[in-house]
């Protein structure tokens, strides 16, 4: 691997790992709330925060993937 | 019989607070690491069972850890958590002995099913 190659391996690995913690969050969080409560309108609320942060996660793994084939 | 320890290892402090709020206080006790040289202190002092461990941190890399944590206590579990989950990752992770690799974002439903795999059979009897 060129140096170059390894330079911009660890960038797009420090930008993975910059982007993908706080969505971990945003998701670990909603389904813990989703799990626990038996309130229907918390309930939907939760789900709806998990469809979202999961197009932002596809979204973030397509640009790295992109990215990465560069 | 004492109950087991299960370490949490990273540097980011809500990720360690949403791990703790996803295993339940039964049947093993929760320990924090902020970094990996305070993980391997706690590690000698407590021994813990089982280890939930970020890949990528500042000072000693998850790599270094999980690599002296299995060379001087071999039973010990380990989860790699990684925001990064290539497959060189995965496989380097894999050949240093951890027991489940999983890339964040994670479910801690899941989690909590690798836990509680993972622990001893003296804290799932007592879990349950």
């Amino acid at each position: 691997m060129s140096e170059d190659q390894a330079i911009s391996d660890e960038i797009l690995s420090a930008v993975a790992h910059d982007l993908r913690t706080p969505i971990s969050v945003i998701v670990g969080y909603a389904e813990l709330i989703e799990r626990r409560t038996e309130e229907p309108k918390t309930r939907e609320a939760a789900g709806n925060i998990l469809e979202a942060a999961d197009r932002l996660r596809s979204a973030v793994d397509r640009l790295l993937r992109d990215a990465r084939a560069q | 019989m004492s109950r087991p320890y299960v370490m949490i290892v990273d540097d980011d402090e809500v990720i360690r607070s949403l791990l703790h709020s996803t295993l339940p206080d039964e049947g093993y006790d929760l320990l924090e690491a902020e970094n990996g040289e305070q993980a391997l202190e706690i590690a000698d002092a407590r021994e813990p069972a089982l280890v939930l461990l970020d890949w990528r941190m500042p000072g000693s890399s998850g790599e270094e850890v999980l690599s002296a944590l299995k060379q001087q206590y071999p039973d010990v579990a380990v989860i790699v958590l990684t925001a990064d989950p290539e497959e060189k990752v995965r496989t380097l992770a894999e050949s240093l002995g951890a027991d489940v690799f999983m890339a964040k974002p994670f479910s801690p439903l899941q989690l909590l099913g690798c836990v509680e795999r993972l622990l001893p059979e003296r804290s799932l009897d007592e879990v349950s």
